[in-house]
């Protein structure tokens, strides 16, 4: 096989922003990239005037952004918009895009809150936590789908714990920890709420009561201490090292780079979608 | 209605001492050359500027000579010598660029044809020079984009491809078979055939040369007492370079053949059956004739495959919807200088480029792999480059892939492959 797809629609000077994910998109191909990779992310709300307006201006495909606007006007489900793009660019087989028919197909057959789970998993597993919450706040607020279990309210729970830990709230995350532990009974849960107790910093370990989570916190306690090892950890240890060195001008420099890199993560982790 | 008859062009022969320039209009339906002298036969002008001593103001061709003459004006000549060096030239104590003086010319050339063809403006211009260079080609680009024409609107030939497009331009008859082009001047005689090819469905023409200037010098044109022998030379000649072609027309050019001329037995023999025509200006009309064709081309099964013009084309095996297909990225018969050209793709399992050179002739196909394991591991879909070609000459060119990344996906590692590409 080639392997070598060529581009025959343009790459845009000016990019369209999507919001749901902080991120641009320059060219078609770009925009089939997020489709199909966001897939549960995504709902008939990313088609709108705007994104039909810059297919047609931007990138100068009028044809495509007629037939978007046509569906649009029709209410069109989200399959048919999704395929309508996927198809009119030369970027992913017949195969791979029948076969995200069939995701988007299966997505309808779900009920709200399950279609609602998936999307806020997605938000959570790109690190939009904002957004996750949100989305998790909706099903566990909303009318209670007799059909779905506790478990499944409970893991909701648990995520939007997750979502809350990531953003640093470490309070709102062991109320929703406690709340998962309640309806799925699982440990997971159980230990994550201890962890998130513990770095809100209301409890220490010298306060624990029980077995269960004094091992959770020699846990947390082992993986801080092995933080410096950490991938994530390289930059600033790179950073101290200049310090050491005396290379004033270069360790400032790292340190702000290290900043404006969290302050640009933390961004997106409480940036909310349209 | 046919928008040739709005469209105004220009042919300009660019040469190291004289030029020429003709235009093409909806009224006269054939290039005509623009007359520079009193007596309605000079077309050619010096190529040369000027620069009134001690005034901002500036001259060109005859005028300038004529000035220099009289002392008034510093005139400068040499000017494709002058663009290629690249330094400041200094007149009458002013630093001038040569592309400024070059610019200057050529504005002078193309005012002269829109004056003579009742013309306002020039839709496209073409240049046909001896000297084709990149180089030489560059600065003159440069130097008409500095006079208000975009690349677009602006044509380059060398004089076989002018040859070839005044030779087609005529009546089928009259290039059915060969045709021979005489030129006799300070270099002595050269002689080219134009021939077709049929090939694959498409009418390759192309140009042999002859550099007959051994046999038949520049001297023997100027020594008027041997004119009995030159007469005796080309005839020689002709019969030696005419053997075994079928020859629908020649033509003689030159100064050897400008005005009269005393060669009976040559004339005498070319004359036998076929079609002869004579002039000093078959380059300058032939660019002008080009110059017409970038707007409305000449038959799509013609290829013109002389040396200014590609004659292997580029083709890379792509990916379509799943399906493998060749894809041709460089159409052979087209002249390389403006031959530049890039396209993106996406990498979709990707590690080489399969790049196929296809000859317009009987040769087979050239397979060459270029390799991708420089660019960064990226998953499939997610990397997009550039290939770009760019030509130095008909044969050689320059490949550079380029690693694009993927939008804010994946950043571009600012990763180049080049390769040089000997067609």
């Amino acid at each position: 096989m080639a392997g070598l797809i060529l581009c025959r629609t343009k790459y845009a000077k000016r990019p369209y922003y999507i919001s749901n994910m902080g991120v641009n998109i320059y060219s078609l191909e770009e925009l089939c990239y997020y489709i199909y990779n966001n897939i549960y992310l995504i709902g008939t709300d990313l088609f709108d005037e705007g994104l039909t307006d810059y297919i047609s201006e931007e990138l100068e495909e009028k044809e495509l952004a007629e037939q978007l606007e046509f569906l649009i006007t029709e209410n069109a489900g989200l399959s048919e918009l999704v395929m309508t793009v996927l198809r009119y660019v030369d970027y992913y087989s017949e195969e791979e895009i029948d076969a995200l028919a069939g995701t988007i197909e299966s997505l309808d057959t779900q009920n709200a809150s399950e279609r609602l789970k998936l999307r806020a998993d997605n938000f959570l597993s790109n690190k939009r936590y904002s957004n996750a919450v949100h989305n998790y706040e909706i099903i566990v607020y909303g009318q209670k789908d007799i059909n779905l279990s506790d478990d499944f309210y409970g893991n909701v729970w648990h995520n939007m714990g997750v979502a809350y830990a990531g953003m640093f709230e470490f309070g709102d995350a062991v109320q929703c920890f406690k709340r998962a532990y309640a309806l799925n009974n699982n440990d997971e849960s159980l230990k994550a709420s201890f962890a998130a107790e513990y770095l809100s910093g209301r409890k220490r370990p010298a306060d624990s009561e029980d077995e269960q989570s004094y091992a959770a916190y020699r846990e947390i306690e082992t993986i801080m201490d092995h933080a410096p090892d950490e991938a994530g950890y390289e930059a600033v240890k790179k950073a101290f090292e200049l310090r050491d060195n005396g290379q004033a001008d270069e360790y400032n420099a790292a340190v702000n780079d290290i900043i404006d890199n969290w302050k640009f993560e933390y961004r997106n982790y409480i940036s909310a979608a349209r | 209605m046919d928008t040739r008859e709005k469209k105004f062009y220009v042919g300009i022969d660019l040469g190291e001492e004289y030029s020429q320039v003709s235009y093409y209009n909806c009224i006269d339906a054939e290039p005509v050359s623009v007359d520079f002298g009193t007596d309605s036969t000079e077309c050619r002008v010096p190529t040369v500027v000027g620069k009134t001593i001690g005034k901002d103001e500036w001259f060109a061709g005859d005028e300038a000579i004529h000035g220099a003459n009289l002392g008034e004006v510093i005139a400068v000549d040499g000017l494709l010598k002058k663009a290629v060096d690249k330094n400041p030239v200094t007149v009458d104590k002013v630093s001038v660029m040569p592309v400024r003086l070059i610019a200057g010319y050529l504005d002078y050339l193309i005012q002269a044809a829109k004056l003579a063809g009742g013309s306002d403006t020039a839709d496209r211009v073409c240049i046909t020079l001896e000297n084709y260079n990149i180089s030489v080609l560059n600065v003159l680009l440069k130097a008409l984009n500095s006079i208000g024409y975009s690349d677009d609107a602006v044509e380059f030939a060398g004089r076989d491809e002018s040859f070839i497009y005044y030779a087609v331009s005529q009546k089928n008859e009259l290039w059915k078979n060969d045709v021979f082009l005489f030129e006799y001047g300070n270099k002595g005689l050269i002689v080219k055939r134009m021939y077709t090819v049929n090939e694959r469905g498409s009418r390759i023409i192309m140009v042999h040369t002859d550099d007959m200037s051994d046999e038949v010098t520049d001297a023997m044109r100027r020594n008027k007492a041997s004119a009995e022998y030159l007469d005796s030379r080309l005839k020689e000649t002709a019969a030696k370079l005419f053997e075994h072609h079928n020859i629908s027309t020649v033509y003689l050019t030159g100064e050897a053949f400008a005005g009269e001329f005393n060669t009976p037995s040559f004339i005498g023999y070319i004359c036998d059956r076929r079609r002869v025509f004579a002039g000093d200006n078959l380059y300058c009309k032939g660019a002008c004739y080009q110059a017409v064709a970038a707007d409305y081309p000449l038959d799509r099964d013609i290829i013109i495959a002389c040396k200014e013009r590609i004659t292997t084309g580029i083709e890379i095996r792509i990916s379509d919807r799943g399906r493998d297909k060749i894809f041709r990225l460089v159409r052979p018969g087209i002249n390389w200088f403006g031959a530049d050209c890039s396209y993106d793709f996406i990498l979709d399992g990707a590690e080489e480029a399969e790049l196929f050179l296809s000859p317009i002739d009987a040769r087979e196909k050239q397979l060459i792999k270029i390799s991708f394991a420089d660019l960064p591991v990226r998953p499939d879909k997610a990397t997009r480059i550039t290939i770009s070609f760019s030509f130095t000459s008909d044969s050689r060119c320059h490949m550079m892939v380029k690693d694009k990344g993927f939008g804010e996906f994946y950043k571009s590692s600012g990763r180049v492959i080049n390769e040089e590409l000997l067609l």
